[in-house]
């Protein structure tokens, strides 16, 4: 009942947002980014928001879950390691998160990359009414910033609850596992906000300095990287530990330019378990 | 519009629709500019002062000046390429001149671009519409857009969906729409806020020839009403059973400027047909009809 009056009101709220032009075209640019953008919508798969949120969101709920038995003391036990550091020990699988949330999100960016400013369909329909050119650049970064928070969130919601959660399963206190949980969302969604400012960077770069048919060429590839770069990342993300273990004996490792590093340090800072080159990186 | 069609059947004043809502004014007589530069700024109309656009260097629109007062219909015709495109842009504040200015009641629209929007009514060339949205939807986005009170909006929207045909197709996305179909959407939009000034370039692309007919009425009566209309077309005879008034282009210049009788009796060539072939393209319809016939019969094995 209370859910039911909950929902009719936040529906009413909705409808009288969308009744007045700025909520509505912040709305427009969001329905015009998650959209196909296609002509034909009979045959593509069309996931609508909901579904797309929950596949984007499942990930790090089954990565979390698969982590039980890393740090179960029964099977440490038996393995003959009882007595770990959590902190130095999750090290690797924070990494793993950190990557996650920015491949992820350097996925979609690159994927509606063409969707996310304003296009020449937005210039035939909207220059004709009586909007200011600011309203409608405003409108359309509102747009942005609101998705990308949402799928910063979404993306990252199930591990930041359930991985520290998972780590610190066998000990330690509630206040312990909530400074966890706040510190890994601020790291994972920070990383995610980097990779989405990034590629919002570089593409106004790219729009600013070349001609349109250049951009469109170079932007195929600009995108093609960025997707390759990020899975190699993924895929090589545990490969990269053992460097950062040795940052102590090796500090000129090339691993301190990458990116997750960084994350993984202010990671590792906020929870007092750094040492003095990882917080360098 | 089924009353504009009940009226001509019964041959009786026709009333209203309730989407058309100005009070009633006379329409304006129809006074020749016969020198283009020299065109009146009316008080209410819009007026263009030589008006000109390069491109690289190059004139796409030369000079172009003429003014539209409230009940009027200006018919702006020319051969594709000639610059009537351009015009359009220029006169709806999508493109700046390069020299000259397009004044509206007296002041030039890029003193306040938005407060001039507000006042038109905009159909372009090409309906490049949102395949997803609904044809309701993309009427709601853009009277929301024009700040249109919710419940007035809606009441417009659905009026005018039932007016034009599109009532049973409103929740259809436009990507399945025919050109004819999204044609109509964008008058329906163009005509949903009142505007004062409509600019209509080649409004009949892709209706058929009922809606068209039909359509041809609306903007004889909307003219009527007090409202400014600027009408681009290629097709002779269409501006001909249109407009009160014509400006003829060629080359991006204006030759000919005027009430439509007036270039009539001006004794060109006894049709205005041929008026329009002698001076926008001075070409030999009838020889190179037969040039082409004879080209297309020429044996091809």
């Amino acid at each position: 009942m209370a859910f039911d009056r909950l929902h009719r009101a936040s529906d009413a709220l909705r409808k009288r947002l969308l009744e007045r032009p700025f909520p509505r075209l912040v709305a427009h640019f969001a329905s015009l980014i998650l959209e196909s953008g296609q002509e034909s919508g009979a045959s593509e798969l069309n996931l609508g928001i909901g579904g797309l949120l929950a596949i984007l969101a499942a990930p790090g709920g089954f990565a979390s879950l698969m982590l039980f038995e890393k740090y179960s003391s029964l099977l440490r036990w038996l393995r003959h390691r009882p007595q770990i550091d959590v902190y130095w020990a999750s090290l690797p699988d924070k990494y793993f998160f950190i990557v996650f949330s920015m491949v992820i999100t350097g996925v979609v960016v690159a994927i509606r990359w063409n969707r996310i400013l304003p296009s020449r369909q937005d210039y035939d329909n909207l220059a004709p009414l009586p909007l200011p050119s600011r309203t409608v650049f405003f409108a359309n970064l509102c747009a942005i910033v609101v998705l990308a928070s949402m799928f910063a969130l979404d993306v990252n919601a199930a591990s930041s609850i359930m991985f520290p959660g998972v780590v610190l399963s066998e000990k330690g206190t509630f206040g312990e596992l909530a400074v966890f949980v706040g510190v890994h969302a601020v790291c994972v969604i920070l990383a995610s906000a980097f990779t989405f400012l990034t590629c919002f960077a570089l593409m106004g770069i790219l729009m600013s300095l070349l001609p349109n048919a250049a951009f469109r060429k170079v932007s195929i590839a600009l995108r093609l990287t960025i997707i390759v770069s990020l899975m190699v990342l993924l895929c090589t993300s545990f490969a990269v530990l053992p460097a950062v273990r040795a940052f102590p004996t090796h500090p000129q490792s090339m691993v301190r330019f990458l990116p997750p590093v960084w994350y993984l340090g202010l990671y590792q800072q906020m929870q007092g378990r750094s040492n003095a080159q990882l917080a360098l990186a | 519009m089924r009353t504009l069609i009940r009226a001509r059947l019964t041959n009786r004043e026709p009333i209203p629709a309730p989407w058309c809502q100005t009070t009633m004014r006379p329409a304006r007589s129809n006074a020749v500019q016969t020198d283009p530069g020299s065109a009146a700024a009316p008080a209410g109309g819009i007026r263009t002062d030589r008006l000109t656009k390069l491109y690289g260097g190059l004139p796409a629109v030369s000079d172009v000046s003429f003014s539209i007062e409230p009940g009027e219909i200006l018919g702006y015709l020319g051969p594709n390429g000639s610059g009537k495109s351009t015009t359009v842009k220029m006169i709806t504040g999508l493109l700046e001149p390069t020299r000259g200015e397009v004044l509206y009641g007296g002041r030039s629209i890029s003193e306040d671009l938005v407060t001039y929007k507000a006042q038109l009514g905009y159909v372009p060339e090409e309906a490049n519409l949102y395949g997803f949205l609904t044809g309701y939807e993309y009427l709601e986005l853009t009277g929301t857009l024009r700040d249109m009170p919710a419940a007035r909006l809606k009441e417009k929207a659905e009026s005018m969906l039932q007016d034009f045909g599109m009532f049973p197709h409103r929740h259809s996305p436009i990507s399945s729409y025919s050109k004819g179909m999204r044609q109509r959407i964008l008058l329906i939009a163009a005509l949903m806020h009142d505007p004062d000034l409509l600019i209509l370039d080649e409004p009949f692309s892709g209706l058929d020839v009922t809606m068209a007919l039909i359509f041809r009425h609306v903007i004889k009566l909307l003219a009527q009403h007090g409202k400014a209309i600027f009408f681009c077309s290629p097709v002779l005879e269409v501006v001909e059973k249109v407009c009160t008034h014509l400006v003829l282009l060629r080359k991006g210049k204006v030759v000919a400027y005027g009430a439509i009788d007036d270039i009539r009796a001006k004794g060109l060539t006894p049709a205005l047909e041929e008026a329009f072939l002698q001076l926008t393209e001075h070409v030999d319809a009838d020889a190179l009809a037969s040039n082409i016939v004879a080209a297309a019969s020429a044996p091809w094995k």
